[in-house]
């Protein structure tokens, strides 16, 4: 990967099924993340720990302000200067944390690349559309102009974009958010990246496109034939999107699942409540949808103990004295959940032990 | 919702928490504070000055051409004048000349502004035009050219000056403010305001001005600024306020030829004038960064 | 882009005309025979001459018909003449333009490549050494009014010029009288007269450009695009150059158009300071003399060139930005 040229590809991985025994690409452990600010330190992360593996489709879900950008912003290497960073983030065994500037320009944008929530604001103004697209590829692959050019015509036309060889030097403001966010997407898997992170693709758009920009994504990504981390607030996304979810609460970890075992069984109550506020198909008529009563803690002073301890109604005296740690459900391994009084009975710390 | 007042209490609390918040950060700001209350101090000297020296601004002493002593504090001009008397009299009328010319550039620039972006149409492309063409207009040849008009109607009083120096100084302000009332205009409680029938004078003034004021305040103290430096270049270029009466830059000319021979003539009445505008600035530096805390150092 | 240009070309016309009304109205109450009114209403027979004097001088006519009369000659080149030394104000005008284009060119374009080069390495270095530095001194400079600094910087000239034993730098007027030398010895000459006014327009426009561009380049670095561009992986000095800059300069742009005006009244003030004889001291002497024909040739020229500068930021604008080309 050091070239940062094509990604070795695997004829049985190209399908869109998750295998159990693939590889980690992308390894996050105990990672924290502080802002130092007038008001204070906001503690956006509190040690959280996850893997992406070869493939797979995992999506990281929570609240805004739950931490869960912070993450992948962290493994990007994009955080303003000022935010405190610790613990480790790995990309096939190499460690990106500390990392100097000049390999980590190297990783991004080739083996890792990212989409952002509002394509309106995320593309240059003044920069033509196949200009953007283009300089992924000469930056990292130190094409030429022309084949550059060609290269992003192609991306264009792979991410839907109608008569892309003349598209493709309009500029953004000729475009609509659709179209920008295709020419983002198609920016992202220029270079053939392991991980494409896609932080909250369709919030900005039009409801009536979100469901063909997700289209667009997956098939992106099966092109390139890389893993897929979707940071969403919207469970409906997860369910017809991901493999597997990491649930966030107050820059912790909540639970974490094959995606169809979490919504059967949710074993965090704070999962069980997103799962309750969500309307379904196969909920009887005439049930009522159940929010979650109360806000998300200030991250300035996050409760002692289990940050959903004030929102929750299973909590114990037990609950702001410590943080539950994430502890395997005694009924489906790969399915952990962090609470003190989950739904489903979690095996016990000492049981067995585990690097997540 | 029994008790009719419980919306506009917990707005009125809301607003009044965030003036504490702005005036807390403006404070915590050591630069300004200090500024601000340099421009007071000084502000008040200057009434002070003659009971504390002895010398009045008018009046010819025997002592010609003399340096700093305790005497004179900033010495004599080559006819008598105490020049610290000077001096102070002329920071006093640079402060009463930008203070008016701030009330009118205010004044103008929001109610024109907010009117332009409420109204929007052929109200906001009028004054637009006029804004657009105040913007870029030459301000001192054309300052030169009325002075020279209006001197037989009383021209160089120091309040003529100061009224004609802000009939010209809105403009910036009038563009600022017009594009925030459009991004405003949208927003549910001016909708809500105008659903309910309140009349445009209303909305202007109630709803619209208040919630550009971070803005308005941070531009008036700019147009000050503005103001001490245009009034004195009038009066450096002979065109301004007029003897007896006193200008820092009437001062500064008449200094200037003696600047290396007798140094305080043309030097300590130019650090006057330089210390009031820093202070200023400083002023409206620290009102931005109490506004609007995204530019701030993190500490 | 072609269409955009024609359209900011047309558009200035309006405003050229306007630009003709206000010089014209502006000066046009002013009475050019004032002093010889008195003299001569005080003479047996006054009344006759002083009608003759009006007459010849159009005084007699309408305002709106003057304004055409002034027009009409204007369409043919020929905007009258000095009522103090009966020279053609387009002679006038046509030697005070160039001396004072030479200090106000130089001053522009130092003044904006450096305040943009200063802007740019303060926003990418925030609160470096170099950043805080540069800070201190465009406050400083940013509340000096002009008249001030460049009579400290005449003083410290001549001062240094004592202690040097020999004149280094020229302090009065825009050449050396009666300077008889070839096309290099001029320029030489004309360079050693420019350092000192230059240097004070350029510190004052310097002090302002760099914290625009300052402010500017901060807010296009925490733009989303350029946290796009920097997850592609280009690297700092690319993301800095390709993408944060071109859009950066958008507003220095505007801002440099928009206080060309300001930069006009700096040089009237600066030229008054170092005793040139431009386009500073032949606009005070017309407005001290009466001297309306002057007055509203000099408005009038002053006002084109206002409108040019506008045009071509605008045009650079054009350039730079494809939204507002296309729009």
């Amino acid at each position: 990967m050091s070239t940062g040229g094509a990604v070795p590809s695997d004829p049985a991985t190209g399908s869109a099924t998750w295998q159990p025994d693939s590889t980690a690409i992308l390894s996050v452990r105990d990672l924290k993340v502080d802002f130092v600010t007038d008001d204070g330190v906001v503690q956006a992360v509190r040690g959280v720990s996850w893997d992406v593996y070869e493939g797979e489709v995992l999506a990281i879900a929570g609240e805004s302000g739950s931490g869960k950008s912070v993450s992948v912003l962290a493994a990007m290497g994009l955080l303003p200067p000022d935010a405190r960073v610790s613990g480790s983030i790995s990309h096939r065994g190499r460690e990106l944390l500390g990392m100097p500037e000049k390999q980590l320009e190297r990783l991004r944008g080739s083996a890792m690349s990212m989409v952002f929530q509002d394509p309106m604001t995320s593309l240059n103004p003044v920069m033509s559309v196949g200009d953007q697209i283009a300089e992924g590829a000469r930056v990292h692959r130190k094409l030429r102009r022309k084949p550059a050019r060609e290269r992003a015509v192609e991306l264009l036309d792979l991410v839907g974009i109608a008569d892309a060889a003349r598209r493709v030097d309009a500029y953004p403001h000729e475009f609509s958010g659709g179209m920008r966010q295709r020419a983002m997407i198609a920016m992202a898997i220029a270079n053939d990246p392991d991980v494409l992170i896609a932080d909250e693709p369709t919030t900005a758009l039009d409801v009536t496109i979100q469901a063909q920009i997700l289209d667009v994504l997956e098939r992106a990504r099966q092109a390139v034939d890389s893993a897929l981390i979707l940071i969403t607030h919207d469970l409906g996304v997860v369910a017809r999107t991901a493999h597997r979810l990491f649930v966030m609460y107050a820059g912790r970890t909540a639970e974490t699942g094959m995606v169809d075992d979490v919504f059967e069984h949710p074993a965090h109550p704070y999962t069980a409540g997103l799962l309750a506020a969500i309307p379904r198909l196969d909920t009887p008529r005439g049930r009522r949808l159940i929010p979650i009563e109360g806000s998300p803690p200030s991250m300035l002073s996050p409760p002692p103990g289990c940050a959903f301890q004030p929102r929750c109604g299973r909590a114990s005296d037990l609950c702001p004295k410590n943080p539950p740690p994430p502890l395997m459900l005694v009924s489906v391994p790969s399915h952990y959940s962090a609470c003190h009084h989950p739904l489903t009975p979690l095996q016990t710390p000492i049981a067995e032990d585990s690097d997540v | 919702m029994d008790d009719p007042n419980n919306g506009v209490l917990a707005v009125d609390v809301v607003a009044r928490s965030q003036w504490r918040t702005v005036a807390g950060r403006f404070f915590s700001h050591r630069f300004a504070v200090a500024a601000l209350l340099a421009a007071l101090a000084g502000y008040a000297f200057t009434f002070l000055a003659e009971p504390l020296t002895g010398w009045n601004y008018k009046e010819l002493s025997s002592d010609l051409s003399q340096g700093p002593s305790s005497r004179h504090w900033f010495g004599t001009d080559t006819i008598g004048h105490d020049m610290f008397a000077q001096s102070m009299r002329g920071l006093q009328v640079s402060i009463h000349v930008s203070m008016v010319v701030a009330t009118i550039a205010t004044v103008l620039g929001t109610v024109l502004g907010a009117v332009q972006g409420w109204f929007r149409g052929r109200v906001d492309a009028g004054v637009g035009l006029l804004v657009d063409f105040l913007l870029i207009l030459p301000l001192l040849p054309v300052l030169m050219v009325l002075a020279t008009r209006t001197r037989a109607i009383g021209g160089s009083s120091l309040m003529f000056v100061a009224v004609v120096i802000g009939l010209f100084l809105w403009a910036p302000l009038a563009r600022v403010v017009r594009g925030e009332v459009f991004s405003i205009r949208e927003k549910e409680f001016i909708e809500a305001a105008a659903a309910l029938g309140a009349s445009n004078t209303r909305i202007i003034f109630r709803h619209l001005i208040p919630n550009v004021m971070s803005s308005v305040i941070v531009y008036a103290t700019l147009t000050v600024a503005t103001a001490i430096l245009v009034e004195t270049a009038l009066a450096f270029l002979g065109f301004g306020i007029q003897p007896p009466e006193v200008s820092l830059g009437a001062l500064v000319d008449e200094g200037r030829d003696a600047a290396r021979t007798r140094w305080w003539l043309f030097y300590l009445p130019g650090a006057v004038l330089i210390s009031l505008v820093l202070c200023v600035n400083f002023v409206g530096d620290g009102l931005r960064d109490a506004f609007d805390p995204r530019q701030r150092r993190r500490r | 882009m072609l269409a955009y240009a024609t359209r900011k070309l047309l558009i200035s016309i309006p405003v050229l005309f306007f630009a003709t009304l206000v010089a014209f109205l502006l000066v046009a109450t002013v009475d050019p025979i004032a002093e010889q009114r008195v003299f001569l209403l005080s003479q047996p027979g006054g009344a006759e001459q002083v009608a003759r004097l009006e007459a010849s001088l159009g005084l007699d006519k309408p305002l709106v018909e003057r304004y055409g009369t002034w027009l009409g000659d204007l369409a043919r080149g020929d905007m009258g003449s000095s009522t103090e030394n009966g020279r053609a104000v387009t002679t006038l005008l046509g030697e005070a333009i160039p001396v004072t284009l030479r200090l106000v060119v130089a001053a522009t374009v130092i003044s904006v490549v450096f305040g943009v080069a200063v802007g740019v390495v303060s926003a990418v270095r925030k609160y470096s050494v170099f950043d805080n530095v540069s800070t201190f001194f465009a406050f400083l400079f940013f509340a000096m009014p002009v008249f001030w600094l460049g009579a400290v910087l005449k003083d410290l000239g001549i001062r240094f010029n004592d202690w040097w034993g020999r004149r280094i730098f020229f302090t009065i007027g825009e050449q050396s009288p009666r300077l008889d030398a070839d096309f290099w010895g001029t320029w030489a000459d004309r360079a050693g007269h420019i350092i000192l006014p230059a240097l004070t327009l350029i510190l004052i426009q310097l002090a302002a450009t760099s914290r625009f561009q300052r402010s500017a380049m901060l807010d296009v670095l925490e733009s989303d695009y350029v946290r796009t561009a920097r997850a592609k992986g280009v690297p700092r000095h690319r993301v800095v150059t390709r993408h944060a800059l071109r859009n950066a300069l958008l507003p220095v742009v505007s801002y440099t158009g928009l206080t060309f005006g300001t930069l006009i009244g700096g040089t009237v003030v600066t030229e008054v300071v170092f005793n040139w004889q431009g386009m500073g001291r032949l606009f005070l002497d017309s407005l001290l003399d009466g001297d309306v024909a002057v007055s509203q040739g000099w408005l009038l020229a002053v006002g084109v060139s206002v409108i040019a500068v506008n045009l071509l930021t605008d045009l650079v604008y054009g350039l730079l930005d494809p939204r507002v080309r296309h729009g």
